[in-house]
C-alpha cells in the first residue's frame, strides 16, 4: 500500500517522517520504502508536442517534435497515449531520473533523440509505465516537480493478509492514532439528494444473502466524464493508481481513502435497469476490464442485469458496463462479499485486483453508506453529476459477535512480563475498542472492521504492540530437565558427510523436482525403479515439473554445469529424499545417498594425469562402509540401467540391497552430453544408517609378530577375485589374518583371457610367533587349492 | 723367540694404523678391520703361535697382542666415528628436498555451506536442549495449512504460492510451502513437553532468481511446555542469534501476522557485518530479519488435541539458504543449488 504522507495527514496528524516510520514499524505496520517524490529529477521541462511522425525504422517508435518554451526539439518516443499539443514532460539532455539515469543525446535506430519524454513510473511517480505522462496545463519550461507538486513523500507499507482495514488511509490513520494518542478526523460528507429517488431508477435483487450479504445501490445522473482534477490525478499516481476518469477516479479515490472497493455501471447498459448479484450460470462469459474473456463457473458470484453478467463481484468489471465518456448515468455499488467466495473467483480466473485483495481479507461489513456517499459527493464535485435522492439496500451486515474476554493474568503470563490492568485498558482503548474492566476481566466489544479480533490471543497481541515488542524481556523457558540430542541416524548422517568429503568429495544440493527429459535422455521408462514420478499439478515450468526420483538426474546436471565450465575432476554427493509412489495418501520418501564422480585428477609432480574411473567411486564407498563398519560388504557384478551393462554392480551388505554403483552407460553419457565417461553410485540411506555397526569391544591387537608372504597367480579372467579371495579364506584358516590383492596384470606375459593376480598374505598365531615355514606350508595349501579349484598357475613362488 | 713376536706385533701395530689411518670411507676402515683383526689376519696368527710358546714368555706375548688389538681397535672406532660423521653430512646434504614443493596430500571435498548452516543452528538448540526431527516432504493440504489455522480460501493462503502434487482428489496434496506442518505431527504423536527444531526442504510457487528459489530450505522450531511465554520465545531466539551470529549482536522482534502464532512477530538481529552501523547487506537498516516467530495459536493447540489453558508454546521459522547467504556474502541464491566446485572448495 503507497500511502502519501501528504493525503494521509488529512485524517491525522503525522509526526516527522523518520519518527512516523519507527512508530508504524513498532506497531507491526511494516516499512517497504520511503520515497520522496521528485528526489532524483533534475532538468525535467514542461514541453508542449507539435507534431507526430512514424519513426522510419521501427514500427513501434515515433518522432516527435515537441518545444520545452526555448527550443524546438525531435525526441524518440515509445509510446503512443499523446496527440499533437498535449502537455508532456521532458527529459532534457543532461537531466537526471530517479535511479540515477542521466539522459543524454543520443541516435535510437538511426534518428537522434534530442532528449526523452517520460512516464509516471520514469519520474518515480508510481508503477504506471502505460504511457507519456500528460501533463496538465503548465507553462512551458516550467519544472515537473513544481507543477507535478512532487514534495510529497510516500511510504510503502506491507500490509499484512489479517490486516484489510490497514489497506485505506483512514485505517493507516486509526494505526497512527493508536500509536501517537491522536485523533482520526474522518471527513463529513453532505449530499444534496437532488435527483429522482435511486429506487426508481434501478432495481436491486440479491439472489445469494451468504455471498453478499449487503448490497447498495447509489445513482448519480448527468455526469459528465472527462478527466479528474489534476490534483486527484497528481495524488491517485503518487498512491500507483492510474487515473482514467473523473467518474472511476472518485471510486478510487474513495477505496483509498475508506477500503472499501466500489465498482460504478453505466446505468444506459445495465439490461432492464436491475442489478441482481448471483452466481453465474453454466457456460456464461464476460469479458472483463482488462480485455480478457472469461468462461464463468457456477461458484462465481456476479453481478448481473436482467441478461447477463456485467461484473464478477469484487473482482472486476466488465467491458460492456463499463463507464464511458458518453457515460450519463452511473449506478455505485458499495457492498460486502463473502470472503471465501471472492478469493475463489480471484484465483480461479488469476485476477488479483484491489478490490479482490481487500474483499478476501475481508471487509468491513459496516462500512457500506459512508463511501457511497463520500464517492457519490466527489461524482457531483468533479462530474457535474446530480445525486439522486436516497440508496437502495438490500440485506444487512452480519451481526456482530459476542464480546471478547481478556484476562490481565493471562495476559502477564503469556507476555511473560508485568503489564498492568490499566495498560492493558488503555491500548485497547485506543484501538477503540471500549474495553471494560469488571471482576477482574477485561471485555472489548467487537468491531466490523476488525474482523481479526476474536480471541483473547488477538487482544494479547494488541496489547503487546501497543505497548511496543521491545519491552519484552529476554528469559529462557524453565521446563522440565531436559536434554537435547541427535538421533543415532543423525549422528551416522553427519559422519557420512564429514567421511566422504574426507574421501574427496563435494557436498552438493539439487532441486525437489527435475523435468521429464532428465529421465529420458537416461533411457529411463515407467517400468524403471525411477521411471514412475509423481507430478507436479502446476509446475513453473516443464524443467520442474516431477518430483525427483533419484538423485542421480539432478547431479548429473551439477555435472554439466561444472563440465561447461571447465571445472575438471568432479566428484559430487548429495543426501536427499527422492520420491516414489505408494498405496497411502502420502508418497514414499525415502533418503538417498547419490554420488557422480567424472572427468580427470590433474598431473601432479608426485603423479600423472589420470581419468577418475569406477574405482575412484568405489574406494570413496569404502571409505565410507568401513567408517560405518557396515558389515559384509559386496558389489555384485549385476545390470542395472542406465549403467554400462558390464561395469555396474548391486551393492549388498548382509544379503540386504544397499544400492548400485556403475559406470554411465556411454551411450546415454554421450546423449546427455555429459561428454566423457560419469560414474555413479546411489545408496539407500536407510538401509546404510540401520546396518552400520558399532566398534566391537571384544577386538583384539595380538601381540606376537606376523609372517608376511606373497601368493602371485594366473587365473582366469571371469573368476572374480572375491571368489578368489574367498577360497583363499576358506583354505587360510584361523592363521591366515588378512589377504589382499595388490596387483592386477593382463598383458603381453599373460595369456589372453587370464590375468595375473598377486595378493599380499599375512599369518599369524594368537597363541605364540608363527614360523616362517609354517605359514609358507599353509601358503603352498592356498596355492594347490587354486590351481585345483580354479585351474590356476602358481608363479614362481 | 720373544723378542721376534714383539717386534712382528709393533709391526702389525704400526701397518694397521697406517691402513687405518689411510682409510677414506667406512667401507675402507671394514676392510682393514678385517685385514687386521679377522680370523686370517696375521694378528691372530701371531695370537694361534703363542700356544707353542713356555708360560712366561706366552703370558707377556698374551698380553702384548691384546694391547696392540685394544690399538687397533681404538683406531678403527675413532676413524669410523669421523668417517661416518662426514659420510652422514654428505648423504643429508645430497638429500636436500625443496619443501616448498606440494605434499602428496590426500584428495580432500567440502560439506555444503548450506548443511553447516543447518548443523550450526541444530546445534545451537541441542545445546537449549531440543531435539531434532523431519517430516515428509510431500505433505497434506490438512497438515501444510488447516491444522495451522488457515482454512481453503483463506486470504493468508496467497502468502504461499503453492506446488500442488498429483492425486486423486485435486489440491488435497502439495510439496510442504514451510516446516511448520511438522509441528502439529509432532504435537499429535507426543504429549508436552516438545522442545524440538525441525529442518526440511520446501518448495513455492515462485520463479528462481538471484533472491528466490522455488525448491528450499527452512528450520522450523516448537516448543511447548507449561507456563511457556512471549518473553522465553525472545530469550531463546537471542541466545540463538548471539551463538550463531556474534556474542555482541541483538535481537530486536516487531510485531507481524502468521495465521499460526499469536502474538506473531519478525525477528531482527543486528546487523553482524556493520554491527548496527548500516551497510549494504542491512540496507543501511542495521537490522536483518532472520525469522518469523510467534506463540503458537491456541486453535493450532486445539486442533492437536492440546489443552491450550495449560500449554503454551512457541514457534519461529527461518530460511536456511538465507542465512547462508547473509553468513558467506552469496549474492545469488541459486549459487547453493548449482553444486560449481569452484564455489563448494572454498569451504573446504
Amino acid at each position: 500500500m503507497r500511502v502519501p504522507l501528504s493525503w494521509l495527514s488529512e485524517f491525522i496528524e503525522l509526526p516527522e517522517t523518520d519518527r512516523l516510520v519507527e512508530l508504524l514499524t513498532t506497531i507491526g505496520l511494516k516499512v517497504e520504502s520511503v520515497e520522496r517524490l521528485g528526489e532524483g529529477i533534475e532538468g525535467v521541462v514542461v514541453a508542449q508536442v507539435l507534431g507526430i511522425e512514424p519513426h522510419p525504422n521501427a514500427d513501434k517508435l515515433t518522432l516527435v517534435d515537441i518545444d520545452d518554451g526555448s527550443e524546438k526539439r525531435r525526441v524518440v518516443c515509445g509510446a503512443k497515449n499523446f496527440a499533437v499539443d498535449d502537455l508532456v514532460p521532458l527529459a532534457r539532455p543532461g537531466a537526471k531520473l530517479p535511479g540515477g539515469l542521466e539522459i543524454s543525446r543520443s541516435k535510437i535506430r538511426g534518428e537522434l533523440s534530442d532528449g526523452m519524454l517520460c512516464s509516471a513510473r520514469e519520474m518515480g511517480l508510481g508503477d504506471d509505465h502505460s504511457g507519456i505522462y500528460v501533463l496538465p496545463p503548465s507553462p512551458l519550461g516550467a519544472d515537473v516537480r513544481s507543477v507535478l507538486g512532487l514534495d510529497d513523500v510516500v511510504i510503502e507499507l506491507e500490509v499484512t493478509p489479517n490486516r484489510p482495514d490497514e489497506l485505506s488511509l483512514i485505517g493507516i490513520a486509526r494505526e497512527v492514532a493508536a500509536a501517537t494518542g491522536g485523533s482520526v478526523v474522518v471527513p463529513e460528507v453532505t449530499l444534496e439528494d437532488v435527483g429522482p429517488d435511486a429506487a426508481s431508477l434501478v432495481k436491486i435483487e440479491v439472489a445469494d444473502p451468504l455471498g453478499c450479504p449487503v448490497y447498495l445501490g447509489r445513482v448519480v445522473t448527468d455526469v459528465s466524464v472527462g478527466p479528474s482534477p489534476v490534483w486527484v490525478q497528481r495524488r491517485l499516481r503518487a498512491a500507483g493508481y492510474r487515473p482514467v476518469s473523473n467518474v472511476v477516479d472518485a471510486t478510487n479515490y474513495v477505496l483509498l481513502v475508506t477500503g472499501q472497493p466500489l465498482h460504478a455501471f453505466d446505468l444506459d447498459k445495465v439490461g432492464g435497469s436491475k442489478i441482481i448479484v448471483r452466481r453465474a450460470g453454466s457456460g456464461e462469459k464476460i469479458t472483463t476490464l482488462d480485455g480478457d474473456a472469461r468462461e464463468l463457473d457456477v461458484d462465481d458470484l456476479v453481478i448481473a442485469d436482467a441478461e447477463r453478467p456485467m461484473a464478477i463481484a469484487g473482482v472486476m468489471g466488465g467491458l460492456e458496463t463499463e463507464v464511458s465518456v458518453q457515460t450519463k448515468r452511473v449506478i455505485l455499488e458499495s457492498a460486502h462479499f463473502d470472503p471465501r467466495s471472492i478469493a475463489r473467483s480471484a484465483k480461479r480466473h488469476g485476477l488479483r485486483s484491489e478490490a479482490s485483495a481487500r474483499f478476501e481479507r475481508g471487509s468491513d461489513p459496516r462500512n457500506i453508506e459512508y463511501p457511497a456517499s463520500l464517492a457519490t459527493s466527489l461524482m457531483v464535485d468533479w462530474a457535474g453529476g446530480r445525486a439522486s435522492a436516497g440508496s437502495v439496500v438490500v440485506g444487512s451486515a452480519p451481526e456482530l459477535g459476542q464480546p471478547i474476554a481478556l484476562r490481565p493474568d493471562r495476559c502477564r503470563t503469556i507476555l511473560g512480563f508485568d503489564i498492568s490492568d490499566e495498560e492493558m485498558v488503555d491500548a485497547l482503548t485506543r484501538l477503540d475498542l471500549s474495553p471494560t474492566l469488571h471482576d477482574g476481566v477485561i471485555r472489548v466489544e467487537r468491531l466490523s472492521r476488525r474482523g481479526d479480533l476474536v480471541l483473547e490471543e488477538d487482544l494479547i497481541e494488541e496489547v503487546a504492540r501497543l505497548g511496543g515488542y521491545d519491552r519484552v524481556p529476554s528469559t529462557l523457558p524453565v521446563g522440565r530437565y531436559r536434554a537435547g540430542s541427535l538421533t543415532r541416524a543423525q549422528i551416522l548422517t553427519r559422519r557420512i558427510r564429514s567421511t566422504l568429503a574426507g574421501a574427496g568429495l563435494f557436498e552438493a544440493y539439487t532441486p525437489t523436482f527435475i523435468g521429464p527429459d532428465d529421465l529420458t535422455v537416461l533411457g529411463i521408462e515407467a517400468n524403471h525403479a525411477w521411471g514412475r514420478p509423481l507430478s507436479v499439478t502446476n509446475p513453473l515450468s516443464r524443467d520442474e515439473s516431477l518430483l525427483r526420483t533419484s538423485l542421480i538426474p539432478g547431479l548429473l546436471q551439477s555435472v554439466k554445469t561444472n563440465t561447461s565450465r571447465r571445472n575438471i575432476d568432479v566428484r559430487l554427493f548429495e543426501i536427499g529424499r527422492v520420491f516414489h509412489r505408494s498405496d497411502g495418501q502420502l508418497p514414499n520418501e525415502p533418503e538417498r545417498l547419490g554420488i557422480v564422480v567424472t572427468g580427470t585428477q590433474r598431473q601432479e609432480w608426485l603423479s600423472g594425469e589420470r581419468e577418475l574411473d569406477f574405482f575412484d567411486l568405489k574406494g570413496a564407498l569404502e571409505v565410507l562402509f568401513s567408517a560405518l563398519r557396515t558389515p559384509d560388504v559386496r558389489f555384485v557384478d549385476s545390470e542395472w540401467p542406465p549403467a554400462h551393462p558390464t561395469r555396474s554392480a548391486l551393492i549388498t551388505t548382509g544379503g540386504r540391497t544397499l544400492g548400485v554403483a556403475g559406470e554411465l552407460d556411454p551411450s546415454l553419457a554421450e546423449e546427455a552430453d555429459l561428454g566423457t565417461r560419469v560414474f555413479f553410485a546411489e545408496i539407500d540411506l536407510d538401509v546404510l544408517i540401520e546396518t552400520a555397526t558399532d566398534p566391537q569391544p571384544t577386538a583384539q591387537v595380538w601381540k606376537f609378530p606376523a609372517v608376511l608372504l606373497d601368493l602371485a597367480i594366473v587365473i582366469e579372467d571371469a573368476i572374480a577375485i572375491d571368489r578368489i579371495l574367498e577360497a583363499v579364506q576358506g583354505v587360510g584358516g584361523g592363521h591366515l589374518e588378512s589377504a589382499r590383492v595388490f596387483d592386477v596384470y593382463r598383458g603381453a606375459q599373460v595369456d589372453s583371457g587370464y590375468r595375473s593376480v598377486a595378493i599380499s598374505l599375512v599369518f599369524r598365531s594368537e597363541e605364540r610367533t608363527m614360523t616362517e615355514s609354517e605359514a609358507i606350508e599353509v601358503r603352498d595349501q592356498i596355492a594347490e587349492e587354486m590351481s585345483s579349484r580354479f585351474g590356476a598357475q602358481v608363479r614362481g613362488s | 723367540m720373544g723378542s721376534e713376536v714383539a717386534h712382528e706385533l709393533k709391526q702389525i701395530e704400526k701397518e694397521a694404523l697406517a691402513a687405518i689411518a689411510a682409510a677414506a670411507a667406512s667401507a675402507d676402515v671394514e676392510e682393514a678391520r678385517v685385514a687386521y683383526l679377522g680370523r686370517r689376519s696375521r694378528l691372530a696368527q701371531v695370537n694361534r703361535d703363542l700356544a707353542g710358546i713356555e708360560d712366561a714368555t706366552r703370558r707377556s706375548l698374551g698380553h702384548l697382542v691384546n694391547e696392540v688389538r685394544g690399538s687397533i681397535e681404538g683406531a678403527i672406532a675413532a676413524r669410523l666415528a669421523e668417517l661416518v660423521g662426514a659420510e652422514m653430512a654428505d648423504r643429508l646434504e645430497t638429500e636436500r628436498i625443496d619443501v616448498t614443493l606440494p605434499g602428496r596430500a590426500p584428495v580432500r571435498g567440502a560439506i555444503h555451506p548450506l548443511t553447516t548452516v543447518i548443523d550450526d543452528i541444530v546445534d545451537v538448540f541441542v545445546g537449549l536442549g531440543f531435539k531434532v526431527a523431519e517430516g515428509p516432504i510431500v505433505e497434506t493440504d490438512y497438515y501444510n495449512f488447516e491444522v495451522l489455522n488457515i482454512p481453503k480460501d483463506h486470504a493468508a493462503r496467497s502468502m504461499h504460492d503453492t506446488l500442488y502434487v498429483e492425486s486423486s482428489t485435486p489440491e488435497s496434496i502439495l510439496v510442504k510451502t514451510h516446516t511448520s506442518p511438522m509441528q502439529a505431527r509432532l504435537m499429535q504423536s507426543q504429549s508436552p513437553p516438545i522442545y524440538v527444531v525441525i529442518p526440511g526442504r520446501c518448495a513455492r510457487r515462485d520463479e528462481t532468481d538471484s533472491n528466490h528459489l522455488s525448491s528450499f530450505m527452512q528450520i522450523e522450531g516448537l516448543a511447548v511446555d507449561e507456563g511457556i511465554s512471549f518473553s522465553d520465545m525472545k530469550g531463546t531466539l537471542e541466545v540463538f542469534a548471539k551463538a550463531m551470529f556474534g556474542p555482541q549482536q541483538r535481537v530486536r522482534m516487531h510485531p507481524s501476522y502468521f495465521p499460526f502464532t499469536e502474538p506473531s512477530a519478525e525477528v531482527y538481529v543486528s546487523c553482524f557485518v556493520c554491527d548496527g552501523s548500516g551497510c549494504p547487506t542491512c540496507r543501511g537498516e542495521g537490522w536483518i530479519e532472520i525469522m518469523g516467530a510467534g506463540m503458537v495459536h491456541p486453535n493450532v493447540l486445539g486442533a492437536v488435541g492440546y489443552d491450550a489453558e495449560r500449554y503454551t508454546g512457541f514457534a519461529f521459522g527461518m530460511g536456511v539458504e538465507r542465512i547462508a547467504k547473509l553468513r558467506y556474502g552469496v549474492h545469488d541464491l541459486r549459487t547453493f543449488y548449482e553444486n560449481d566446485l569452484r564455489f563448494l572448495a572454498a569451504f573446504r
